[in-house]
């Protein structure tokens, strides 16, 4: 007799549903289980004939063919033994209910009959919840990983038994208990604040920018004059994740290789020393991993040093920057991994550091500056919207009195933004104002004449691509959705073009 | 002397099948058939019981000195036994539950002792 379950595979950060066909008929014992198993899967024969020995079953003997459908996708990991057990145990008749088509069943056998802890678990239940079917059984061991994820009836076994016993309708599985994701990470204390960075107003100001707008920022600038302490200091004026973004943060971070995860409660902030590879940058392997670009989806990626990363590595950051997703091609399969992130990176202006500074004189010939300065290519220069001095301060800006929480503060104000924008962009399927298509900018971003015409002097003046001539637009949208006005003035033309003026050092 | 052993064991063989019979008859087992012989192998008893037909080996020894007789079932052996099942079922053309079991008897000074071992064959074993 046949039985079909649902259960998940995970290629990627996606799931796919998959059928496990079971079909139990006499003959010599056979055991077979078809469908590009791997081999964890295909052991599964042996975990699962014992588990339901040892669950009190009767002894079968039959001819059991199992085949896990759509048999063109590779199904890997441990957690079809359940369905298929619970496949022919329907197949023998021991469970009446042939009913499973609102479930999607997942879990690992061990000898005894116990159900045991799969890693794929969270994942599958943020892409059933996308996918809505209601019902999932897991593993009661996954409880607290799943705990924020709502809209669907989580059931946890741990038993062979007690599913058996649920769908014969003997036996209730409890459910898991959903907690509401934002009230669980709103108190949040960071041992840092802005306030700890002596002056670099401007710097400060360009950062609380960038956030709101998901706009990228390159700091240029002397040594020691805190750009790393600020881009530290960038996490915390991050609006909280939403659950809907902190689900595919965990699972990109699960994918990554980290065993016991829960969902995240912060915005990932990656920043990876300057030796980083290629396929660490982008990600890659044959069964292609995530890399940076990706780990720091709807965070922050900061590149320290950037003139340090070598070349060929930082040019393969342009798609990414644009396209907000990258697809790594191998033999094994191909995968296409979000990577929206807001950049932001921090150099010196010339080999000694100290060129532009009014402190110290620069010591560096004009041509060592340039031959430094050009490891950055234009193509991705032209990709950051903001770009910002960070030079020595004066020694009256430490006897200043500092104002204390301006983090808090600037988190505020960020929020404020955000939420301008999500409300502006409901209906278009984005959030943030850099996001924005070409289309839309006449749209949402009317300037008035005196604006435009400051702009297009500029445009001519500083010879800007077409794509920097609409970037200084969102920024200027993004300043005046900071102060929260509905049209773009002149002043948020000129802020915006102010954060343009590179020339003169790169 | 050679020929005396392997007639003595070929006796203790016939011997062991004898007593495995009264014994499934005794636990209400249908004998279906004794020796059935093809080219793949040999089975020793085909027998039927609550709708099922079993497949039975029977092992006879005299000491454990060599391993008890269960142990003697390798993999090679079930091979032979699979496949000749396979052949029994293709030329009867039966359709109903199969197993395949072992009975293992121990001989010694005049005890007997049976051991029956029911599903000794789970899979293919090829």
């Amino acid at each position: 007799m046949l039985s079909i379950i649902k259960s998940m595979t995970v290629v990627g950060i996606t799931g796919n549903i998959v059928f496990v066909q079971v079909d139990v008929s006499n003959g010599l014992p056979y055991f077979e289980i078809v469908g590009l198993p791997d081999t964890i899967v295909r052991e599964a024969k042996e975990r699962v004939r014992i588990a339901i020995k040892n669950s009190g079953y009767d002894f079968f003997s039959k001819r059991i063919v199992v085949n896990l459908a759509p048999a063109n996708i590779k199904k890997m990991g441990a957690l079809f033994d359940l369905p298929i057990a619970i496949g022919i145990l329907s197949s023998l008749g021991i469970i009446k209910n042939k009913d499973f088509d609102n479930y999607v069943i997942i879990g690992e056998l061990s000898l005894d009959g116990k159900v045991k802890k799969v890693r794929e678990a969270l994942a599958i239940c943020i892409e059933l919840r996308k996918q809505g079917i209601s019902n999932i059984i897991i593993p009661k061991e996954n409880e607290d990983e799943v705990k924020f994820i709502d809209g669907i009836n989580i059931y946890m076994a741990s038993n062979l038994k007690e599913v058996a016993d649920y769908f014969n309708g003997e036996k209730i599985l409890n459910k898991v208990k959903t907690l509401e994701y934002s009230k669980v990470i709103n108190n949040r204390n960071y041992d840092m604040d802005f306030s700890e960075v002596y002056g670099q107003e401007k710097a400060k100001r360009a950062l609380e920018i960038a956030i709101a707008g998901g706009h990228n920022c390159l700091m240029i600038g002397t040594p020691g004059s805190g750009k790393t302490m600020l881009a530290q200091r960038v996490k915390t004026i991050l609006p909280n994740l939403t659950l809907d973004e902190a689900l595919e943060v965990t699972k990109i971070n699960s994918l990554y290789g980290e065993e016991n995860y829960e969902v995240a409660i912060e915005r990932p902030f990656r920043n990876p020393h300057y030796t980083i590879s290629e396929s660490g940058l982008i990600g890659g392997g044959a069964y292609p991993k995530p890399g940076e670009v990706t780990l720091a989806n709807s965070g922050i990626l900061f590149l320290d040093e950037l003139t340090e990363y070598k070349t060929n590595v930082l040019e393969m950051l342009r798609t990414p920057l644009e396209d907000k997703e990258i697809t790594i091609s191998r033999v094994k399969a191909q995968i296409t991994y979000p990577t929206n992130f807001i950049l932001i990176a921090a150099m010196n202006p010339c080999p000694c550091g100290y060129y532009g500074s009014l402190v110290k004189k620069c010591k560096c010939s004009e041509r060592s500056r340039k031959r430094y300065v050009e490891k950055i290519s234009g193509p991705l220069l032209d990709r950051f919207d903001l770009f910002v001095d960070v030079t020595s301060i004066e020694y009256s800006e430490f006897k200043k009195e500092n104002n204390k929480n301006l983090s808090e503060k600037i988190r505020k104000k960020v929020i404020q933004a955000r939420n301008l924008q999500l409300e502006r962009y409901k209906k278009y399927n984005i959030n943030l104002n850099s996001e924005l298509k070409n289309s839309y900018i006449n749209e949402f971003c009317a300037l008035d004449l005196k604006s435009q015409d400051l702009l297009n002097k500029f445009y001519e003046k500083a010879k800007l691509s077409a794509r920097a001539y609409n970037k200084i637009i969102k920024v200027a949208r993004t300043i005046a959705d900071l102060e929260l006005k509905e049209k773009i003035e002149y002043k948020h033309i000129a802020e915006a073009i102010q954060y343009r003026k590179k020339e003169e050092i790169l | 002397m050679c020929d005396e052993n392997v007639d003595n064991s070929k006796n203790i063989g016939r011997f062991g099948e004898k007593l495995a019979e009264k014994y499934l008859v005794k636990n209400n087992y249908k004998i279906v058939e004794k020796n059935f012989r093809c080219k793949f192998g040999e089975i020793d008893i085909v027998a039927f019981y609550k709708k099922e037909l079993i497949f039975i080996e029977v092992k006879t020894r005299t000491n454990n000195k060599y391993g008890t007789g269960i142990n003697s079932i390798d993999k090679n052996k079930e091979k032979h036994l699979y496949k000749t099942a396979e052949y029994y079922l293709y030329n009867k053309k039966i359709n109903i539950g199969i197993r395949i079991d072992a009975i293992e008897i121990t001989l010694n000074k005049g005890l007997v002792s049976i051991k029956h071992y029911k599903n000794i064959i789970l899979d293919k074993p090829y």
